[in-house]
């Protein structure tokens, strides 16, 4: 018969061997999480995946420091192999000379080295002085201040409006072509 | 008509569009069709030159500028509309005809308002205008160097 002697956790060698071996995986597997691209702020809670995090507020700046881009969005996640940032429900600001720049759009996407931020669906745009852009896609490189979309484009100015299909637009130089299938209407 | 126009819209369609902002002008080419009220302007290109938030003046061109209002028809090779003072000025062979009546000549200006109606002839240049009551034969067309007509 046994006495019952001091319990000895019934660990046997094995089982040693198989942690040790977890424990080794890990260490040689570990990666510090890379950086969400050049100086971009990244804030807002940390969730499981590739930096996905929630309620995310992205900053982007100069090299003399001032702000070249911010953008709020609900959900986004860096794609590393893409090099892009994707946002979701995302609204961006970007301060311009001649006034900034706001955007809002269901999704979005900003590239990391260019910056070029790619707007999909309810897309709405306001610039200076007072003029807002309705449309489902847009491309906006900020660097150059140029704004195209293939899309329908609806250009509104208190009253009046001006729509067609396919857009370009120079913020710096403050003008809009819109390519085909052009109305406008001018409030009396 | 013309005082409820006034009141009216401007609607342009067109094939594309030029904005510039800072100049407030916007440019339209391409099959451009320019209404306000019982106006309709058919042109190759139209140019809307803003001041503030009104327009202040149409400028159309084409092969020829076409102008419809009411039973009235114009043409020329250039049209000017100036909402705010009510005028339209057609020049480059220009020609507006009502029912049977037809002016022609270098430059006619409209005035939408007072309807009325001047013409300009080219220097060295007759006026030519056809106007016929109800019954008669074709009048004698009136000569000088300007005439208006009612």
């Amino acid at each position: 018969m046994r006495l019952p002697g001091p319990s000895i956790p019934a660990f046997s060698p094995a089982a040693l061997l198989t942690i040790l071996a977890l424990l080794l995986i890990l260490v040689l597997t570990w990666q510090e999480p890379q950086p969400v691209g050049p100086n971009l702020d990244w804030g807002g809670s940390l969730q499981s995946g590739d930096l996905a995090v929630e309620n995310v507020r992205l900053s982007q700046y100069r090299v003399d420091g001032s702000l070249e881009f911010h953008a709020e969005a609900a959900q986004a996640y860096h794609d590393p192999q893409a090099g892009a940032t994707f946002l979701y429900k995302l609204r961006a600001l970007r301060p311009q000379a001649g006034g900034p720049v706001a955007m809002q759009a269901t999704g979005g996407r900003v590239q990391d080295d260019s910056g070029i931020v790619s707007l999909y669906q309810s897309v709405r745009v306001q610039m200076a002085p007072d003029y807002h852009a309705e449309t489902d896609m847009l491309r906006y490189d900020p660097r150059a201040g140029l704004m195209t979309s293939p899309s329908a484009v609806r250009l509104i100015r208190g009253d009046d409006w001006m729509s067609g299909v396919g857009m370009r637009m120079s913020i710096p130089a403050g003008t809009a072509q819109l390519l085909s299938q052009v109305r406008a209407y001018y409030a009396p | 008509a013309e005082k409820r126009a006034a009141a009216e819209p401007i609607e342009v369609s067109a094939d594309s569009l030029q904005v510039d902002e800072r100049a407030q002008r916007a440019t339209y080419t391409g099959n451009v069709v320019v209404h306000r009220g019982d106006l309709t302007i058919n042109a190759d290109r139209v140019l809307i030159q803003g001041s503030g938030k009104a327009v202040q003046r149409i400028v159309a061109t084409g092969n020829p500028v076409r102008l419809r209002q009411a039973d009235r028809r114009g043409d020329g090779q250039q049209l000017v509309y100036e909402p705010g003072q009510e005028r339209i000025t057609l020049s480059g062979n220009a020609h507006i005809r009502q029912e049977s009546n037809e002016l022609a000549g270098e430059r006619i200006t409209y005035l939408l308002r007072e309807q009325r109606t001047e013409v300009t002839g080219k220097s060295g240049q007759r006026v030519k205008s056809i106007f016929y009551s109800s019954g008669d034969a074709a009048l004698p067309g009136q000569g000088g160097q300007a005439g208006s007509s009612r």
